[in-house]
């Protein structure tokens, strides 16, 4: 089969998509061709599934519920980021057991018993089923038919290309850009292929101390501008697309031309996915989930989106918030797991925890005191109150205990205690939420800021809960 | 670690090198006789780099790690005292029996009320200086002084968008930068300024507190300080919150300005030879439990994988003195040393981030004496003409001779560049070599100037044993002349 799909390569470079390499042998062509037709002939049937799948991409609808599906059925094993686990990524360009729909979707059917994989076929149904394939080829990322051109170049500074240069290509059947590939002095590389980034949000091309290293980057068929200088970076355009990449070896040390290659967010502060060889090795380790099971777990870690000096506390019951120690604030809530610390803990930690889960409320916006504008938040410390934390702290002149409780995901209370002092009344400033409502004393708030009477001991709480 | 694995000349050459390969020196091993180390098991499946460790008056064992624990380790029992830290790069061990531990954002006082073996009590006991979530930003410490006071240092920033920077480090304010004392009472205050990636701070038996920072810009080779109120360490961008100072006139300050400004380390580290990226400095107070060197400072280096020891020499009442390396061929990058009290000495130890000489991510170690006296130089010190070099045991005469020294010195150029070479390196002739009357003491003359460091090898010189030293070369920083 992959003698086949090398012959179907070439066919479709001698076809015009490459020029690299001519088949001129006609009669060959035409076996290629024969064969070809054989198999879409026989195939008939797989062909027509692929389209429907395919067409499915578009239907925003069927593809959050293949996502539910996913995440009840699959998460456990492929990981619900689609990244792997104790099953293989599913998101990546490597497919070990075929790469088109109809292969997806016969996998999932028929499972692979003797690597732990059940097949499903008969528990769901065929359109669940294809809601599924479809919402894993939504999350597809980075390169397909990577092809790679190696053309020997007389010395480091020669930037000419020609046909006459061009000693090897072919096609790189795990689809991540290997800059090992070459085994001349001087040489130009090219890497060329679709290219698959988040559909919702801008992405970058990023190299890791790029500086000595030139490369161009083509994001179908236009030249884009390199930003940055130590670590460059590209940016690349929303979803599917063409990219070339075009590596000059120059006076580059061996070292250096292994070149490592990352496709980051916008602000580069997450790294998404490798595209080289070498950029694969930057991330291996970039993955340590921290979940809370039988108990609460305290975190403090740099985590994306949170500002310094957040302190985040995991319930086992999946409900997550960051409490901070500089604005004595709740900076932000969400439902899920609580952080990948792998960013963090990998390399030097440059790079921030991040949340495993969907936000009620993030920065900007707070669960805090209304509060005078020179008020200074003198954080003291937590406690560890049978395994859960209480935080003290003084607020404009007030000690205040503040611990969380959470029986489900659909709720999540805030036990406030006032030390030593009598208070009347105090005021709490809410952010708004969508799928949640706040609610104190078994009242609802729909304001920005809640007034409150705290008990004769007092205590007083405000808890989030899921709108019904 | 803390500092960019850098160790070329000038920042232009430098951005074609900059991988993560640290330069490391081609040596054999070291290791004096008697000596060995022990490698201890941690935790299973646990990321084990151990950057904060110290024991108790029991012999407990208090290590805090990158990931985020604090561990004891007792009778060979590892348990977990505390967790979610944020990449702890200090512990010590308080007289309660509390333990402080230095966060990124915070010293943090852990307390175990319920006598559990667990800690459940994480109270903030300072956080005076500014954290802006940059990797770099550690927190060393704390040391305690004999009036109860502790203090730590704070590393510089690297690839801060809004910090100040001058080559490769920033500060974005907040005291970065700068050593910091806390009073008994928990109140903050800004020490001294000038440091870079000091990456080790230690209290001498009388109190003084000692620092190391770390080779890089405006550090030609990493050194030992003593940290003294109020006073300028050489790296510039922390000027910013001194005074009038602002971005601009700091950045018109010339070399020579700057040097004047700056004190003087105790002792200039070589790098590569005996350290790139030195951690605490630890006394061993162990009164001959650990060997010969009661007294002396321990160092360990991440980079190198050693050890090397600091000989105090107090030169017309200012401290100066040379390192030397003690043992090599550790597993990881050693960034903490501390004595326990039987006069073991612990290593902890990381490689993540910055390579080290030992292959392994993580670890700890400890080394052990088996009450052998190895043969090395003890100690030196300045004399009008020359060293006072003594060995642990009685020399063989016939090995007292000029043919069995040699010397030479150099001095190293101040600057924003990564590090500095040698400059002005040149051979030093010595002359009248004699054996003074206790039998261990040689008394060397050689031409000496201010302000280098001098190098003396001492290859062919035999102990009455018939044994030659593992570490042949010392280095000892000549600030001053004696009067």
């Amino acid at each position: 089969m992959k003698y086949f799909q090398c012959f179907l390569l070439k066919l479709s470079r001698s076809l015009g998509l490459s020029n690299a390499i001519k088949i001129t042998n006609k009669y060959l062509v035409f076996l290629v061709l024969t064969m070809c037709l054989g198999m879409h002939l026989s195939n008939a049937q797989a062909v027509n599934t692929d389209k429907v799948i395919l067409n499915l991409l578009d239907d925003s609808t069927r593809v959050a519920k293949g996502k539910t599906l996913y995440e009840q059925v699959c998460a456990s094993c492929h990981g619900r980021d689609l990244s792997g686990a104790t099953g293989f990524n599913l998101k990546d360009g490597e497919w070990i057991h075929g790469r088109t729909p109809s292969d997806i979707l016969h996998n999932i059917k028929n499972g692979f018993v003797n690597a732990g994989m059940p097949g499903f076929k008969g528990i769901y149904s065929e359109q669940q089923l294809h809601s599924i394939v479809a919402y894993i080829l939504s999350k597809r990322e980075g390169f397909e038919n990577l092809t790679y051109q190696i053309y020997q170049m007389d010395d480091s500074s020669d930037r000419k290309i020609s046909q006459e240069k061009l000693i090897k290509s072919g096609q790189i059947a795990n689809n991540f850009a290997d800059f090992r590939l070459p085994e001349v002095n001087h040489y130009i590389l090219i890497f060329e292929g679709n290219f698959y980034t988040p559909k919702d949000e801008d992405s970058k091309m990023w190299v890791q101390w790029g500086k000595p290293i030139e490369l161009e980057i083509e994001v179908n068929g236009k030249r884009v501008e390199r930003i940055g200088n130590w670590n460059p970076s590209w940016l690349l355009a929303r979803g599917k697309q063409k990219l070339k990449i075009t590596y000059y070896s120059g006076t580059n040390k061996p070292n250096q031309r292994n070149v490592s290659m990352v496709v980051t967010n916008a602000d580069m502060s997450i790294k998404l996915f490798p595209v080289s060889v070498k950029g694969r090795d930057v991330l291996s380790d970039i993955k340590y989930e921290v979940i809370a099971t039988n108990k609460p777990i305290i975190q403090r870690k740099k985590i994306h989106g949170m500002p310094a000096y957040s302190i985040s506390v995991g319930m086992p019951s999946k409900m997550n918030f960051a409490f901070n120690t500089r604005t004595c604030a709740v900076v932000g809530i969400w439902q899920g797991d609580l952080l990948n610390i792998g960013p963090n803990i990998n390399g030097r930690g440059e790079d921030g925890s991040l949340p495993l889960g969907e936000f009620l409320f993030k920065p900007p916006h707070s669960l805090n005191h209304a509060q005078t504008d020179d008020a200074k938040c003198n954080y003291k410390g937590y406690e560890l109150i049978e395994g859960k934390p209480m935080f003290s702290y003084r607020l404009d002149d007030v000690d205040y205990q503040l611990s969380a409780s959470s029986q489900n995901q659909q709720q999540l209370s805030f036990q406030y205690q006032i030390i030593n002092q009598r208070l009347p009344k105090l005021t709490l400033s809410l952010p708004q939420m969508e799928q949640y409502r706040w609610v104190s004393n078994d009242r609802e708030s729909n304001k920005n800021l809640i007034d409150l009477t705290p008990e004769t001991n007092g205590s007083f709480n405000v808890s989030v809960q899921k709108n019904n | 670690m803390i500092k960019l694995p850098l160790i070329i000349g000038t920042v232009l050459v430098a951005l074609f090198h900059f991988d993560c390969t640290a330069q490391q020196i081609k040596t054999d091993t070291y290791k004096p006789d008697g000596y060995k180390i022990v490698t201890i098991k941690t935790p299973e499946d646990v990321r084990f780099h151990v950057t904060g460790l110290d024991s108790d008056t029991a012999g407990v064992v208090y290590a805090a790690t990158r990931f985020g624990d604090v561990w004891t380790y007792k009778e060979g029992n590892w348990s977990k005292f505390a967790e979610g830290l944020h990449e702890p790069t200090g512990l010590l061990v308080d007289d309660d029996g509390s333990i402080l531990v230095a966060q990124k954002p915070e010293l943090t006082r852990l307390a175990d009320t319920d006598q559990d073996g667990l800690a459940d009590k994480y109270q903030q006991f300072a956080s005076g200086w500014e954290f802006h979530d940059n990797y770099h930003e550690f927190t060393f410490g704390p040391v305690k002084d004999k009036q109860g006071n502790y203090f730590g240092t704070l590393n510089l920033s690297h690839n801060l968008p809004e910090a100040f920077s001058l080559g490769a480090m920033g500060s974005a304010g907040g005291n970065r930068g700068f050593a910091f004392k806390v009073t008994p009472k928990g109140e903050y205050k800004p020490f001294a300024w000038g440091l870079r990636s000091p990456a080790g701070i230690g209290a001498s038996p009388n109190g003084e507190i000692f620092f190391t920072d770390n080779q890089g810009d405006w550090v030609p080779t990493s050194k030992l300080h003593l940290l003294k109120e109020n006073k300028f360490y050489g790296h510039p961008v922390s000027l910013i919150e001194i005074g009038d100072y602002t971005r601009e006139s700091i950045s018109n300050l010339s070399l020579e300005e700057l040097s004047a400004m700056s004190e003087k380390p105790v002792v200039w580290i070589p790098h590569v030879e005996v350290a790139n990226s030195p951690g605490n400095p630890e006394w061993d107070m162990t009164n001959g439990k650990f060997g010969p060197f009661s007294g002396q400072i321990f160092i360990g280096d991440q980079t190198q994988s050693n050890i090397f020891r600091v000989l105090l020499d107090k030169v017309n009442g200012e401290y100066q003195g040379a390192v030397i390396n003690f043992m090599n061929g550790f597993q990881s990058g050693n960034i903490r040393v501390s004595f326990d009290n039987q006069g073991q000495m612990w290593v902890g130890q990381t490689a993540r981030g910055w390579g080290a000489k030992g292959g392994k991510p993580f670890g700890l170690e400890k080394v052990v004496w088996d009450g052998t006296n190895p043969f090395e130089l003890l100690d030196i010190k300045l004399t009008q003409s020359g060293f006072n070099l003594t060995f642990t045991e009685k020399l063989d005469e016939r090995s007292v001779n000029a043919k069995s020294f040699k010397a030479q010195e150099w001095n190293y150029h101040y600057s924003g560049n990564y590090g500095s070479p040698k400059k002005n390196l040149q051979a030093l002739a010595i002359r009248n070599v004699r054996l003074l009357s206790d039998g261990k003491t040689v008394a060397i003359d050689l031409p000496m100037t201010q302000d280098k460091v001098v190098q003396i090898d001492f290859l062919g010189i035999r102990g009455v044993s018939g044994r030659t030293v593992s570490v042949d070369k010392v280095y000892y920083t000549l600030n001053q002349l004696l009067d």
